[in-house]
């Protein structure tokens, strides 16, 4: 491993704690009893079967969305659109599980196949302006967030909701459709399995095949790519339909594996911390699987600390913000990097 | 049909449209001024949410929405800093470093939220003050033109100066050239002695006022409260109306009332019975609509 | 480009410099623009300033210099009275092994016309003309060397060349196709080549490894590629191979490509470029900022794929390189071919370096035999 990449992962971990202090410190100013609350954080998601359990559950639908940012950040696009797709797709296989009667494996293969489509679909927008007319996919992805988040709500509200039942949910979800539980005890679902195969499958595309070659040549130096005969415009739109295809079937994924009914009425909030758990990763698949599980841990850490001290969950939102700001801060302990790779030279 | 058209054709809508512009309308300013330095200012949607959120608090801790105001224009500056620190020492990528500022608005303000007032996600419990409307002596006796231009908020006066000052400070004034040189040119710029650096902060702390006086027209005039997420993408509404104003303050702010049509009519046609879920898609869709126009168009102008 | 020189200079005097440290001083100059300001310098020195002069062209450090110092791989290898040392000691001492300094030059195995540039006319934004009526053909197994000094035309012409700019009049025909009428992609299929001047941005991805930029102009090859997967091993071993043959100085296949020196760099992108055995090659400033050694081995890569057919272009602001090189040179001077020589033996540099100023020019007639 070059001494380069050496310090970029030292650099990593680095923020990482520093990260972690900040949860300290906030937690030392805020919690009644900032020891308690620590060891909460800390140790509290390794307590139990069902806790360590949650975190699988939580990193399952950040590994989508960390997949899918990544592809595209290799691209050097900056498309937030995951997080729009991951509810749309989320109640179009809703759709799909409530009303197509299929057998029990094909069910939900189907239904994720019809939210990975879906979100390949929508993706096209902000893929197609991008590549031909260099709009910024960065406003058009999110413009689409809330237009998704609209339809979404609409097919919940007008088409799929349950009349009998007093909050805003759609119907159950046929048995068929739902995914196996994996590990009892727990509520980790064969979504895991799914999430292993797609972490592989995009470590292929990216490391081991042409398209993700001349991916990766593109996000690097778009005029060498040029140069070299790579067609721009056709690797902006696959990295879009990629991604898109992966956020949907995160959102699917998701719903069949966690929930017994379509209820989110929000955008739940993936889509966005992708973005931090691919730089994590250094927007390599299988790191992701490593960011999804920190990520998931500190969210459970910082529920748990909830329950116990009060601290409200959005801490987590405040570490974001400090992880991303260090990590992709190029200077950030600069004058380190110099020495730590002229060590090498000598 | 009928309902509609007399819906759309009455001083209120008129009056509207310039009640839901004011936001954007200043975010977009801080947008154009940003921009035109060469450094975009991803950051606007959460320095917004930031603004409105510091706004309402000190206006509760203070009694005073003036002294809210003002802690709120503060606040925008203080989170713009932080950007412009970050990007311009930390070389963190602009669009990154926005990403992360959006993040901890968003999350930050319903976290501080609950710990000063035990409200989860609305600022209920909190008398904060709201900023006075103004009616104008002599046109507010004017028909029609009366009803729609007098008797808003003081901000919405506030952003449609705003848009003349900003106007005035690119065209007119040195420190405007200056932005200007450095983001055209930036090389040039630093070869005649212009400090590079130190514009393009003044840039981002200007933008960040701007924004924070947006933010603090959301809590503190649009409504009286504060509330989860409540500036609703209206940040980055006005970076897309900035880009198709072409970086120019009247453009951006001809833009930027097309949005506020947009938003203005999403409210008003959702009293006629459409799906409200739907409706509230219509200024996403017009933004989204008028970028792949104004795109196509540069498109073809480059062949 | 002298005058501006000159500015500098004045520039350093105005603020009472003693010290005047010129690093290469001549690339952006004429011969007779060096020669005057040879004659400054020396005039400045007599007049007790000290001067440091910094250069990789030997010829001129032995003429303007009374002490040489030699630094290579950072660190000082010695000085010397620059009368004590003859060229070929100073370059053995810069690289450190023993160069021969003649490039032996096959006979002309003349082929058939690659580069077609009829009636090229392109002018800016503001309608100021930047290529005037530029005509010439290059034939195969023959190099054609663009004399010029930096900032006449020579850019934009390969920028249409290689459809960086869009044409606006006249027609490029490479390898026998119009390039107006396909893309990048199918240019390159036709076997074309192109080491472009500023490495950085077009020449190298600098966050890929060398392999990865070896490989960007054969990775659709059924040789490395077999149903859309990349054959690693049959890559690395080719990165490999091309490493050795040119000296890379490097940690391996796997080295970020942008941590390599300019000279290692400008090697990887000779290497992609020379050795899908291009049947047309553009060179533009292929040996700029690289040191000696590696000079010499892209020179050598360029003689050897002249001899077997290649038709190259060569664009160079160091004369000297343009004159070892090319079998015929062309004289661009504000967008205009303004000389055409089809033998370089017996050219003087005095008149060529007059053509460049654009005090001199050939007949018509002699410029049409460019064609």
């Amino acid at each position: 491993m070059s001494r380069e990449k050496s310090f970029n992962i030292l650099r990593t971990v680095v923020a990482m704690i520093i990260a972690t202090l900040v949860a300290f410190t906030i937690i030392l100013l805020v919690s009644e009893n900032p020891l308690e609350s620590i060891k909460t954080f800390i140790i509290g998601p390794f307590t139990s079967l069902r806790y360590l359990g949650n975190i699988v559950e939580v990193a399952i639908p950040l590994t989508f969305s960390g997949l899918a940012m990544a592809v595209l950040f290799q691209t050097s696009l900056f498309n937030l659109g995951a997080e729009g797709i991951f509810f749309l797709s989320g109640a179009l296989g809703a759709l799909v599980s409530i009303w197509v009667p299929l057998p029990g494996f094909i069910h939900p293969l189907f239904a994720i196949l019809v939210g990975g489509t879906a979100g390949a679909a929508v993706m096209l927008i902000p893929g197609i302006l991008k590549a031909k007319f260099g709009a910024s996919e960065l406003v058009t992805s999110l413009m689409l967030n809330n237009i998704l988040l609209g339809v979404g709500c609409y097919i919940l509200n007008n088409v799929m909701r349950d009349p009998n039942v007093s909050s805003l949910v759609s119907f159950k979800f046929a048995e068929t459709a739902l995914l196996a539980k994996l590990i009892t005890g727990t509520k980790v679902h064969t979504g895991l399995l799914i999430a292993i195969g797609t972490v592989i499958v995009v470590y292929i595309f990216l490391y081991k095949s042409k398209w993700g070659y001349e991916l990766r040549m593109t996000g690097i130096n778009k005029e060498f790519a040029e140069f070299s005969g790579i067609n721009i415009v056709k690797v902006i739109i696959l990295a879009h339909i990629v991604a898109g295809f992966l956020s949907g079937m995160g959102g699917v994924i998701e719903n069949l594996g966690m929930h017994k009914r379509f209820e989110w009425t929000a955008l739940p909030g993936y889509g966005f911390d992708g973005a931090m758990i691919a730089m994590l990763a250094g927007n390599n698949p299988i790191g992701v699987v490593g960011a999804a599980l920190f990520v998931a841990y500190l969210r459970i850490g910082a529920d748990l600390v909830n329950r116990f001290s009060d601290i409200p969950t959005e801490m987590i939102s405040i570490l974001q913000c400090v992880i991303i700001l260090l990590i992709s801060a190029e200077r950030f302990l600069h004058k380190y990097k110099q020495k730590w790779i002229e060590k090498e030279a000598k | 049909m009928e309902k509609l058209l007399t819906i759309i054709f009455s001083t209120d809508f008129f009056y509207s449209i310039l009640r839901v512009t004011t936001p954007i309308l200043f975010a977009s300013m801080g947008a154009v001024v940003a921009n035109l330095s060469g450094t975009p200012n991803i950051a606007l949607e959460g320095i917004m949410l930031i603004a409105a959120f510091v706004g309402m608090y000190v206006s509760y801790l203070s009694a005073s929405a003036w002294i809210g105001l003002v802690a709120a224009i503060g606040a925008g500056m203080l989170a713009a800093g932080i950007l412009a620190f970050f990007t311009l020492y930390y070389r963190t990528n602009v669009i990154l470093g926005g990403i992360a500022i959006n993040s901890l608005a968003s999350g930050g303000t319903i976290f501080f939220l609950y710990l000063i007032a035990g409200d989860k996600g609305t600022s209920v419990s909190l008398n904060s003050k709201v900023l006075p409307q103004i009616n104008i002596p002599l046109i507010q006796d004017i028909p029609i033109l009366g009803d729609i231009v007098s008797g808003h908020n003081f901000l919405t006066y506030l952003s449609i100066i705003s848009v003349f000052t900003v106007y005035y400070m690119i065209k007119r004034t040195p420190l405007g050239l200056r932005m200007r040189a450095v983001g055209e040119q930036q090389a040039a710029a630093e070869s005649v002695g212009i400090n590079v650096i130190k514009i393009k902060v003044i840039a981002l702390l200007i933008s960040g006022a701007l924004a924070g006086l947006g933010g603090a027209f959301m809590s503190m005039g649009y409504v009286s409260w504060f509330s989860r997420d409540m500036v609703s993408g209206r940040g980055w509404i006005a970076i897309a109306a900035e880009a198709m104003g072409r970086t120019t303050a009247i453009g951006t702010a001809v833009t930027s009332v097309l949005f506020g049509v947009a938003d203005a009519f999403s409210n008003t046609v959702s009293v006629l019975g459409w799906p409200a879920d739907l409706v509230g898609t219509i200024p996403y869709c017009v933004t989204l609509i008028g970028l792949f126009i104004f795109s196509l168009r540069e498109y073809r102008k480059r062949q | 480009m002298g005058i501006k020189q000159k500015v500098e200079i004045l520039k350093a005097l105005a603020r009472g410099a003693k010290i005047l440290i010129l690093d290469e001083p001549t690339a952006v100059l004429a011969p007779q623009e060096t020669e005057q300001l040879f004659k400054e310098l020396i005039y400045l020195k007599e007049q007790g300033h000290t001067i440091i002069f910094i250069s990789h062209k030997i010829r001129e450090v032995k003429r303007i210099s009374d002490h040489v110092t030699v630094m290579r791989g950072g660190i000082c290898e010695g000085t010397w009275k620059t009368v004590d040392k003859t060229e070929q000691e100073i370059s053995r001492k810069i690289v450190g092994f023993e160069i021969d300094t003649d490039l032996v030059k096959q006979d002309i195995n003349l082929q058939e016309s690659r580069i077609q540039v009829r009636d090229v006319n392109y002018h800016d934004k503001e309608n100021v003309p930047i290529l005037k009526d530029v005509n010439f053909t290059v034939k195969g197994g023959t190099i054609l060397g663009i004399a010029g000094i930096q900032g006449n035309g020579q850019v934009e012409l390969i920028e249409l060349m290689t459809k960086s700019r869009k044409m606006q009049s006249g027609s490029i025909i490479i390898n026998g196709q119009d390039i107006q009428k396909i893309n990048m992609k199918q240019l390159r299929n036709t076997s074309f080549g192109y080491i472009p001047e500023d490495r950085l941005r077009q020449g190298i991805a600098k966050d890929a490894t060398i392999m990865e930029n070896i490989i960007s102009n054969k990775y659709n090859e059924k040789e490395y590629c077999n149903h859309g997967l990349l054959l690693r091993k049959k890559c690395n071993r080719f990165a490999n191979e091309e490493i050795q043959s040119y000296g890379i100085k490097c940690s391996g296949t796997g080295h970020k490509t942008g941590m390599l020196s300019g000279g290692n760099m400008q090697k990887v992108v000779v290497a992609r470029e020379c050795n899908a055995q291009p049947k047309v090659l553009i060179a533009e400033q292929p040996t700029r900022g690289v040191d000696l050694g590696a000079a010499h081995i892209i020179h050598k890569q360029l003689l050897k794929l002249r001899d077997e057919g290649c038709a190259i272009l060569l664009i160079s602001a160091d004369l000297n390189e343009v004159m070892k090189l090319s079998d015929a040179i062309i004289v661009i001077y504000e967008g205009e071919i303004v000389a055409y020589y089809p033998e370089v033996s017996g050219i003087s540099e005095a008149r060529l370096g007059l053509c460049m100023l654009g005090v001199e020019r050939h007949d018509s007639k002699t410029i049409k035999g460019a064609i």
